[in-house]
């Protein structure tokens, strides 16, 4: 076959040729609807992703559906491709996706957008998708950055807003209902509460966000693709719970995934004895935006370490938050293996953390790092934002001065062991004002200062135990565009990726160069989007869209944090923030957490 | 020390020795074969290869060892390991280890290059040196393939050659046959395919 005289010829051959084990094969002739679930980066990026596992599951339960992945194709495989004139093909089947009835992609960040239309052009359809046939796919897409649908409108058939877990199924039933008749379908789809059609959507009708009410319910793989070349995340994923009880003011994970809801240990020791009987794997990481806040977790860990333990199974712990971060889980997960620790305080003064509503207080801090120190770890990593609303030159400094502090801290201590010196690593990423947050509305910094706000702290550290590390800068720019953009921006898109653009997310390949050049061209500024204060009452692109939390909700937020002052988690207090329009009430009461 | 034998085919050529390790290591696990894992802070299973094959070779006959903590039937694990493979990966038998893998010196190989004949390939090797660069720890090196190839034959088929190499192998000495390809057709977009068909020891006898 044309493709295995290829594959020698690159260098992850494995990314291509499928036969994984766990990945699975139909009879073509025997399935009624064909799905290209697509994750529009590469394998090893693309392979860690929890989303897709859980969809290429439920979907291919169904007899009478074949669902397959898709992922983008690094350029030494493009080039041969293009030259070679294979187009597009599902790893399980290496049919061309063309053919497929679906194609879906998961929108997870901004900078995958030019591999979507990459993606497509290389399956040999048109790209924009007004210039699509009846007789072609429906292209669809869901993931979290489409709450803002907007930027991908010109490219996507159908956006299918929330978790798709149940909808993914009515899509494909309505499909069916529908025999394949794209117009009717996108017509009839359209109607549903989670869809949105850009062709044809009327405005003032809001596409509701759908959620699942019961996680124990909801499916969940028993089998999981194992990779035959490595993975980012290559190991079995346990989602604990989703949604987020506090409610930090930059984080759109902590408001479009509301409300919180947990599983039961029980259902996941169910789960995690069949994903480790399955896939052999060697490392659990329990998935959620905020571990510690999940309620049984001193029981859970119990569980789960009376079964890794004798298995020499990893457990992997991230986002624990700093101020409930027990000293006795971490001993616990110190009896099975562990790695460095990381904290994400966000910003460096008190101030600062009380107007993103970071509960974080400093002595939080500090008694983190004396458990963390006192349990033998010597490397702390603390993650930090610069470009924060309210920001000033102060809380910049006050970041090297936390450090330095730790730094400190560690030597009095006197716990430390000979010779082990401590480290602290700062990781710096830019603040980019995301839809739904209470920061919606606030300006990005520039590119000039965020260079110089790097550099006011890179110069404010002096002491060679921390280390900092941060992005340049560009392509949280071009996140901040795209986050909050509008339709017009599908010009953009569509000239940066014909002039090359691809893979943004990648320091190799993104091209700063050549998005200025775009921008230009199609007279869009930076200034315009993410460098724009948007007023309150100003309609915002992505009001077309209803994620459950009130914009009354997000103003209110937005004041209080530039009165420094915080709110309680949804575990103290109700806010009202609204979601409960469209979980029913009965799943955020706050009885029943 | 049981070793075990299997085919590297198919789909799971693609994966480097790296990939194949950590793939076997989950078999085992899967397959609940009581394998003996390292002592020590970061144990791991006890699993030796025979030799590390290329990304991208094919091999009839591979092999590598475990050490069991309890007893199981060599046709038990075989099976056991057969339910739970990729594409490609197959069992071929399981055993006790009557020698030892250092002892392995050479190794044949099955080379089809697409696009050649026999008398390309003769007219090749008749030069009395075939220097080539050879990537090692220290760096690159040249080395002469004409003096590392041990024995080699060449047979014409429709559309291209078959090499037969007989080549270092092992510890002391190995010579890819993807080096005997590359400075025999070194562009890049020849089609070719390579397997490793048997290892040999010193005395010329079968592993």
């Amino acid at each position: 076959m044309e493709l295995e005289r290829l594959l020698l010829r690159v260098k992850n051959p494995a990314w291509y040729s499928g036969g994984e084990l766990n990945s699975i094969t139909k009879d073509k002739n025997r399935v009624k609807t064909r799905f290209a679930f697509c994750f529009p980066d590469l394998y090893d990026v693309a392979m860690s992703h929890l989303g897709i596992k859980i969809l290429y599951d439920i979907l291919n339960r169904r007899d009478d559906v074949w669902c397959e992945r898709v992922f983008a194709p690094a350029p030494d495989m493009e080039g041969l491709m293009r030259e070679k004139n294979i187009p597009l093909f599902g790893l399980e089947s290496r049919d061309p996706i063309k053919d497929f009835d679906f194609i879906g992609f998961t929108l997870q960040y901004e900078l995958s957008y030019t591999n979507v239309l990459n993606m497509l052009d290389l399956a040999g359809l048109p790209v924009l998708a007004a210039e699509r046939t009846d007789d072609m796919p429906v292209v669809i897409a869901g993931g979290p950055c489409t709450v803002n649908p907007e930027p991908m409108a010109d490219f996507i058939d159908l956006f299918n807003i929330g978790e798709g877990e149940e909808t993914l199924l009515q899509l494909v039933d309505l499909w069916q209902e529908c025999g394949g008749n794209k117009r009717e379908f996108l017509e009839k789809a359209d109607r549903l509460e989670s869809c949105y059609v850009p062709a044809i959507h009327d405005r003032k009708v809001k596409v509701r966000r759908r959620i699942v009410k019961d996680l124990d319910r909801a499916p969940y793989p028993e089998k999981l693709i194992v990779p035959n070349a490595k993975a980012i995340h290559d190991r079995i994923s346990m989602e604990i719970m989703r949604g987020c009880i506090r409610g930090c003011r930059f984080c759109q994970a902590g408001m479009i995934y509301r409300p919180f809801r947990q599983k039961s240990p029980e259902r996941m020791m169910e789960n995690i004895q069949k994903l480790c009987q399955s896939t052999g794997y060697e490392e659990i990481s329990l998935t959620s935006l905020s571990s510690s806040d999940y309620e049984q977790l001193p029981r859970f860990a119990d569980l789960l370490l009376d079964y890794c333990t004798p298995r020499k199974i990893n457990l992997a712990l991230p986002s624990l938050r700093i101020d409930n971060f027990s000293e006795e889980l971490l001993k616990k997960l110190r009896a099975v293996r562990s790695s460095g620790l990381t904290f994400a305080p966000e910003a460096g003064t008190q101030r600062l953390r009380d107007a993103i509503n970071k509960n974080i207080t400093e002595e939080d801090i500090f008694e983190s790092c004396r458990i963390a120190f006192q349990g033998g770890n010597t490397a702390v990593k603390l993650y930090f934002m610069i470009g924060l609303p309210t920001e000033t030159d102060e809380d910049i400094l006050g970041i090297a001065d936390l450090a330095q502090r730790i730094v400190d801290y560690y030597y009095q201590l006197k716990t430390k062991k000979n010779g082990k010196g401590v480290s602290v690593t700062i990781s710096l990423s830019t603040f980019v004002p995301k839809p739904f947050t209470p920061f919606q509305w606030e300006p990005q910094i520039g590119l000039d200062e965020i260079h110089r706000r790097q550099q006011l702290l890179k110069n404010a550290i002096t002491s060679k135990k921390i280390r900092l590390n941060y992005h340049e800068g560009k392509t949280s720019v071009l996140e901040g565009i795209f986050s909050r953009g509008d339709r017009r921006l599908g010009k953009l898109l569509l000239t940066a990726w014909k002039k090359g653009c691809i893979l943004d997310a990648w320091d190799e390949h993104f091209r700063y160069d050549l998005w200025m050049e775009a921008m230009t061209e199609c007279s869009i500024k930076a200034e315009d989007y993410a460098g724009r204060r948007y007023a309150y009452d100003e309609e915002l692109p992505w009001d077309v869209v209803d994620c459950g939390v009130s914009k009354a909700f997000l103003i209110r937020e937005s004041k209080l944090a530039y009165e420094n002052k915080t709110s309680p988690n949804c575990k103290e207090k109700c806010l009202g923030c609204g979601v409960k329009s469209i979980c029913g009430g009965d799943v955020c009461d706050p009885n029943c957490l | 020390m049981i070793r075990i034998a299997f085919e590297k085919s198919s789909t799971a050529i693609y994966m480097s020795h790296l990939d194949l390790m950590r793939c076997m290591t989950r078999a085992l696990t899967r397959a609940e074969i009581p394998a003996k894992y390292t002592e020590g802070f970061n144990p791991h299973l006890y699993l030796v290869f025979a030799a590390p094959l290329a990304l991208g070779i094919t091999g009839e006959r591979e092999y590598f060892e475990i050490k069991l903590t309890e007893d199981m039937a060599p046709e038990q694990i075989r099976q056991r390991l057969n339910a739970t493979l990729p594409r490609g990966l197959k069992i071929l038998d399981v055993f006790e280890a009557e020698n030892d893998f250092n002892e392995i010196e050479s190794a044949d190989y099955r080379v089809f290059i697409e696009g050649k004949t026999a008398e390309d390939w003769n007219r090749f090797f008749s030069a009395p040196t075939i220097p080539t660069e050879k990537k090692t720890k220290r760096g690159m090196e040249t080395v002469d393939l004409k003096a590392e190839i041990i024995s080699c034959r060449a047979e014409d088929t429709e559309n291209g050659v078959v090499l037969s190499l007989h080549l270092p192998c092992g510890n002391r000495k190995n010579l890819s046959p993807l080096l005997v390809v590359k400075t025999f057709a070194p562009n890049e977009e020849t089609y070719y395919t390579a397997a490793r068909c048997a290892f040999f020891d010193q005395k010329g006898k079968r592993f």
